[in-house]
């Protein structure tokens, strides 16, 4: 999966970043399977087992929550997430680039407030028991402290390479296979 | 003045060209901060919305519609698209409006849909001589039917937006009867194009091809009818639907159709999973972001100002309609549809209007944005598959886009279109 980055360092070696770029999709990966599974036992155990289980609902909850965090972690390293650059691609060099560099920040200042208020909200609900499963309610807010962490760091090293980088040009062809992957 | 400071904000980011997620969340975190309320609240409706029951099915599909796509199941509905109208004027464009009509109704996903029908007919109708901007221009258009047919994620995501109060399967049966009449007007619109521009059918196959084709396709179109009937009867959710459709199409593509490798299934889930981290951050922002415009009474001021302009139930939903596909133009579907749908809703339903009604006529005017320049992911796929320019495409494009606006327009005027086939059901 990270062959697709195309980001391997300059040398043509994976980077400490790239490693986690693929931990992320993995993790994001195993959680989306996780979710299929605990829905399918869900469905066997109302119907073969004539028993509902209550702890399926949030639990999938939990890993939706990494799924999503994380593959938003990958999408911020990509830069695939949706928006609309065209405008900004319109203007003349150094304002591109100050743009970019603000888009970047607030992605990196995203990911820090999540994963900040993300981890105090863990600590808070941690003694308090998740309904409907033997887990603490703290859980659910922890792949958001983890994730926003991932997203600040892949913004913030997108807002540095972007310094030393040459002035971009039209990124019209980017944004467009960004929108087609996307949705 | 939050308000003002909540939009200009908004509108100031997206215009430098940052992500969705993240103007959404920095100007609800400033507003926030003007009113002097707790940041923390923001993240609480970040993480509700992120992780929400409603919104389970949407990653789901989308992991099912990954694996029809690698996994042979559109091979199989192409083949018999091209038997049963292959013959049509314009033969294999009439085959991509019924393939993706059939295709659509197993991954619910426009995307899903151009890349699979896209893939394998646009490079055949450039071989067969039609031109690249008919065979882009066809299947693009006939990609916005999966967008009205279950497993529609849109129509979920529209459910969802909408605080999760309307039914997806009332949504699912309304979008049937509009994406009918869509295909219909495609199909019509491929034979007037396709006679002006001299492009002959295709020889028919004859019965035993038909038959033969058919029971080749019979295992995954048999999908739709166990999400359809499966959510319809009440056996299964929708979230346990998805769940099923993604168990059934790795069996099917694995044991029987036997394409699926594991290259193939890495791919699929590689794509899911950063498909469903785009969707749902954006709709955990906008979570918060819609949670703030509440406090502000934003829904509010949005049905008083309607109601200074428009005086009936047409006039502001032509309106309404008008500003989707402006929005349209220049906003992806999934953001449009979750940022629009708290403000539109409450007005549509001030002046009468049926919740499923107004969910079908927004994912149309929506889905219409796919394919129109600047931003249309849709039309930027068929014309990267077709190898011809976006602005060449769209050229030949208007006579689909007066098809996909007439049929908007039954939907708008005519609601038993969508609302007849729910109300019969129940």
């Amino acid at each position: 999966m990270a062959e697709e980055t195309g980001k391997t360092g300059e040398t043509g070696r994976k980077g400490l970043l790239d490693w986690l770029e693929t931990a992320s999709l993995v993790i994001a990966g195993v959680s989306l399977i996780a979710v299929v599974a605990v829905q399918a036992w869900q469905v066997f155990a109302r119907y073969v087992l004539n028993d509902s289980p209550s702890w399926t609902e949030p639990l999938a909850l939990v890993f939706i929550a990494v799924t999503a965090m994380f593959g938003a972690a990958v999408g911020a390293r990509r830069e695939t997430h949706f928006g609309f650059p065209l405008l900004a691609d319109a203007a003349p060099a150094p304002i591109r680039a100050v743009c970019r560099a603000l888009s970047r920040l607030a992605m990196a200042g995203l990911g820090g407030g999540l994963s900040w208020y993300g981890w105090v909200l863990t600590i808070d609900a941690w003694n308090v028991p998740m309904a409907g499963a033997p887990l603490p309610t703290g859980l659910r807010f922890l792949p958001v402290a983890i994730g926003g962490a991932v997203i600040a760091l892949f913004a913030l090293e997108r807002l540095v390479r972007g310094f030393s980088e040459p002035a971009p040009t039209s990124e019209a062809a980017p944004a467009a296979s960004a929108a087609a992957e996307a949705a | 003045m939050a308000l003002g400071v909540l939009f200009a904000v908004f509108a100031g980011l997206l215009l430098i060209g940052t992500p969705v997620a993240a103007a959404l969340a920095v100007s609800t975190l400033i507003a926030a901060l003007v009113l002097g309320l707790p940041e923390i609240a923001l993240v609480q409706q970040m993480t509700a919305n992120l992780s929400s029951v409603s919104l389970l099915a949407i990653p789901l599909f989308v992991f099912a519609g990954e694996l029809m796509l690698r996994g042979g199941i559109s091979e199989r509905i192409i083949s018999l698209a091209a038997a049963l109208v292959g013959r049509i004027k314009g033969g294999l464009g009439q085959v991509s409006v019924v393939a993706s009509t059939l295709f659509g109704g197993v991954s619910g996903s426009a995307i899903a849909d151009v890349s699979a029908v896209g893939g394998a007919l646009i490079p055949q109708m450039i071989e067969r001589g039609y031109q690249k901007d008919f065979a882009v221009n066809v299947t693009i258009s006939a990609a916005l039917i999966a967008l009205l047919v279950p497993p529609s994620h849109n129509m979920i995501l529209f459910s969802a937006a909408a605080g999760g109060g309307i039914s997806i399967t009332d949504l699912f049966l309304a979008g049937i009867f509009p994406a009918l009449l869509l295909a219909i007007a495609i199909m019509v619109t491929t034979y007037l194009v396709a006679r002006k521009r001299g492009y002959e059918g295709e020889p028919f196959p004859g019965f035993p091809v038909v038959l033969r084709r058919l029971v080749s396709a019979i295992p995954g179109l048999l999908l739709v009818g166990i999400i359809f009937f499966g959510i319809k009867s009440g056996i299964f959710t929708a979230i346990e639907s998805a769940t099923i459709a993604v168990i059934y199409a790795v069996l099917i593509t694995v044991l029987v159709y036997r394409k699926l490798k594991w290259a193939d299934f890495i791919h699929a889930i590689s794509g899911a999973v950063q498909s469903t981290g785009r969707i749902l951050f954006v709709i955990g922002a906008a979570g918060a972001f819609g949670w703030l415009m509440a406090y502000l009474q934003a829904p509010a001021m949005a049905v008083e100002a309607m109601q200074a302009v428009a005086h009936d139930k047409t006039m502001v939903l032509l309106l309404m309609v008008f500003a989707l596909l402006v929005l349209g133009t220049f906003m992806d579907m999934a953001p449009l549809v979750i940022i629009a749908t708290p403000i539109f809703l409450p007005v549509a339903r001030a002046y009468g209007v049926d919740p499923v009604h107004f969910g079908v006529i927004m994912i149309l005017s929506c889905g219409i944005g796919l394919l129109t320049p600047p931003v249309g992911s849709v039309l930027f796929i068929g014309a990267a598959i077709g190898k011809i320019d976006v602005a060449q495409t769209v050229k030949g494009l208007w006579p689909f886009y007066i098809a996909m606006l007439v049929v908007l327009l039954a939907v708008v005027l005519w609601p038993p279109l969508s609302l007849s086939l729910p109300a019969w059901a129940r």
